[in-house]
């Protein structure tokens, strides 16, 4: 292996292969202090960042920073990877390929054509020398549109999952917070539910809510109930209606299993989903979050950003219809503060846009972090302007069920009209429809009498 | 400041949720802001405090219970915080006294642990209401329980430490919930059937949101029932175990979220 080695204010700094390269030239965060894989200091720092430079993009190919034969996720990644498509950038050090992202020749068209050629790692490594506002300027390029019943990441629009969890997976109660939502123009990503329980029968018992309430109103939207794999497919062969299937994934072998999965089971909750034939062939719904390789223990002493574009790589080979970090969910253990998870949510999704997917982000912290509102607005706009397909929105940020704080339906208000944003093409038809939006696309100042008549059908006054 | 009116109130009368809130164009009206960063103060606040051990153990003998105290290797909230690690493993003092107490032949089939996690408050609030319900399910489930285990700077994993000292078939953790907005009194019960150096998050059962506004100790105690009954009799626990509940069991919410 070829030595690894930097030489910054006379002083000379070596590191003793890639991964441990990687790990120096990571922006500080407090996952990777907790790991022990973190610069010493900011010298330290930014000679591994000379140092990753230099590297060409073709040790990546030749060095897989975990072995082959040790974990299927590498499996997963080398045997995806396109040589053809790798030729374009093979010449390229991470170093020069930052600079081949940002020029103003290389397209979206570029971008999808060297896509299937970049592993995972590279697309980590060159983030690794990208400052925020790199990060947004390429990611911006990348348009990934997906289809369900609706059309997600249309450039110029920005749509919303809604979550209207509840700490006893209440039917009524989670019926008010979809009303809600919907009346802020949130929900056409998807209207995603965490069950708070794992008991079969309420999984099933949500997923036909969400179902009477899309076909009742017509809502071109699809739902998800967000529990355990095994579950959405034992639902699936009980007959229930499941639109997407979801699960979270992480970058290794160890951090699947402690989420008890494997690849083979994510394709078989695929083809389960499939077979349904509800909305077409993107099925798949997965979240990610920098920090759960390390939680599981199955972190390979590489740091967690790394890790996190490999559950990147994982996700891209069942194309997914949507894909979100959380990216403050996980604690200050993994992202102290506001700088840090700022930080993580851009990277997390250019990470993800570089291998096409379609990223959105769950915008959002724990009360034992130190973080607040303020944050959230500076990542959510940031991402904005990034073009992230979409968001959470919970009623009022607070998630009551969860215990943490994501973003609202007011924050989904705004930033379509700070960044005018639309939502996806088929919901914003269908929200004018019911008089929710005006005829210019803003929500209406008007009570929507055509969406109450029916929504009152669902939740009728006074029956409570 | 007065609140302002919704068009669509009504929602309220269905959840706890913040919906209805008006909007100030596109932002939250004033009120419902200084509310939002009110209960975001009290949550962060309550992270930091400490569990009182004496208090607790006082009001468990009150119910003619005895309990041992234990802590993991963090020395302080902070270290708790931020290495996680720490909260997984006894520190040495309670290790020894831990070993010292058992008698070689003992073997349970369950453990309870009550730890602190990132609510002190929950379990002080919550978990003696629990307890009193789960007692009767302890004498139902026939078998045969370790001691009471009360743990201070405790994360879910600290369980399986336990268990293997006490050479305990399953463990059952009973602990503070991060603080949320709506509540800083959550808890949530871990299960973990044959405890192992191999046991990951995949071999746990949660039972989650048990407080005033969520699931009732009631209903957590029942529920753990069915847990406990149904993972015996299949020898596993996890994302494997699929609890059937029967169909005359509704999960009982603390307060009808209807009212």
């Amino acid at each position: 292996m070829a030595p690894y080695r930097a030489t910054v204010s006379n002083k000379t700094f070596s590191f003793k292969n890639l991964g441990e390269v990687l790990a120096k030239a990571t922006p500080e965060r407090s996952g990777d202090i907790l790991a022990k894989v973190a610069a010493q200091d900011a010298e330290e720092r930014v000679a591994a960042q000379w140092c990753l430079a230099d590297v060409p993009l073709k040790d990546f190919v030749t060095y897989p920073l975990i072995p082959y034969e040790e974990d299927e996720v590498t499996r997963l990644i080398c045997d995806s990877w396109e040589k053809e498509s790798f030729k374009d950038i093979s010449h390229h050090t991470v170093g020069s390929f930052r600079e081949f992202l940002l020029a103003s020749s290389t397209t979206d068209e570029l971008l999808l054509k060297i896509s299937p050629g970049l592993l995972p790692e590279m697309v980590a490594a060159v983030s690794k020398l990208m400052r925020n506002q790199d990060l947004i300027s390429v990611a911006q390029k990348a348009q990934v549109k997906t289809r369900f019943r609706s059309t997600v990441g249309k450039k110029g629009h920005l749509s919303i999952r809604l979550q209207p969890n509840h700490p006893t997976d209440d039917l009524k109660a989670i019926t008010a917070a979809v009303l809600d939502g919907i009346l802020y123009g949130c929900g056409d990503a998807v209207i995603g539910v965490n069950p708070a329980t794992d008991s079969l029968e309420r999984m099933m018992d949500l997923q036909k809510l969400l179902a009477r309430i899309i076909e009742g109103l017509a809502i071109p939207t699809q739902s998800c109930v967000l529990g355990h794999v095994t579950h959405q497919i034992a639902a699936i062969s009980k007959g229930s209606p499941v639109d997407l299937v979801f699960q979270s994934i992480g970058g290794t072998e160890l951090t699947n299993k402690s989420f008890g999965i494997q690849t083979s089971l994510l394709k078989e909750a695929q083809e389960a989903a499939l077979s349904l034939g509800r909305g077409g062939n993107q099925v798949m719904y997965f979240e990610t979050g920098q920090g759960s390789c390390l939680s599981a223990r199955g972190h390979h002493g590489l740091d967690q950003q790394t890790l996190e574009a490999r559950a990147y790589g994982l996700a891209r080979c069942f194309n997914p219809f949507l894909v979100n970090s959380v990216v403050g969910f996980i604690g200050p253990e993994y992202l102290y503060d506001g700088k840090q998870i700022i930080r993580a949510g851009l990277e997390d999704h250019f990470c993800g846009k570089m291998l096409r997917l379609p990223m959105g982000c769950d915008v959002c912290y724990t009360n034992h972090a130190q973080v607040d509102q303020d944050d959230m607005d500076s990542l959510l706009t940031l991402l904005g302007v990034a073009g992230c397909n979409y968001f959470m929105g919970v009623p009022g940020a607070d998630d009551i069920m969860l215990n943490y704080q994501s973003t609202s339906f007011h924050d989904a208000a705004y930033l379509r009209e700070v960044l005018q944003l639309r939502p996806a093409p088929e919901f914003e038809v269908w929200l004018k429809q019911v008089g929710i939006f005006d005829d210019s696309g803003k929500l209406s100042s008007l009570e929507p009498q055509v969406f109450r008549n029916v929504a009152s059908t669902l939740l009728p006054k006074g029956n409570s | 400041m007065k609140p302002r009116l919704d068009e669509w109130n009504f929602l309220k009368e269905f959840t706890h949720a913040r919906v209805a809130m008006g909007r100030a164009g596109n932002a939250v009206p004033t009120q419902a802001w200084l509310a939002f960063k009110t209960a975001h103060a009290r949550a962060r606040e309550s992270v930091w405090k400490e569990i009182d051990f004496q208090q607790l153990e006082d009001e468990i003998r009150s119910h003619g219970l005895a309990s041992r105290q234990v802590q993991s290797q963090c020395k302080s909230k902070k270290e708790f915080l931020l290495e996680p690690d720490k909260g997984r493993r006894l520190c040495e003092e309670s290790r020894n006294a831990l070993q010292k107490s058992i008698s070689g032949k003992d073997i349970y089939d369950c453990i309870l642990l009550l730890g602190d996690g990132l609510s002190a408050e929950a379990l002080h609030k919550n978990g003696i209401p629990f307890l009193t319900e789960f007692v009767e399910v302890q004498k139902r489930s026939g078998l045969k329980w370790g001691p009471l285990i009360l743990a201070r700077y405790a994360r879910v994993a600290l369980g399986d430490e336990l268990a293997v000292l006490l050479k305990s078939k399953s463990i059952m953790t009973l602990i503070g919930e991060r603080p949320g907005l709506a509540s800083s009194e959550s808890l949530s019960l871990y299960y973990t059937y044959q405890v192992g150096s191999q046991t990951t998050d995949a071999d746990r059962n949660c039972i989650s949101n048990i407080h005033s506004e969520g699931l009732s100790p009631r209903g957590a105690a029942q529920m753990a029932f069915y847990l406990l009954e149904q993972s015996f009799k299949k020898k596993l626990s996890g994302v494997n175990l699929k609890v059937e509940y029967p169909s005359s069991f509704s999960l009982p919410a603390a307060v009808d979220p209807s009212r």
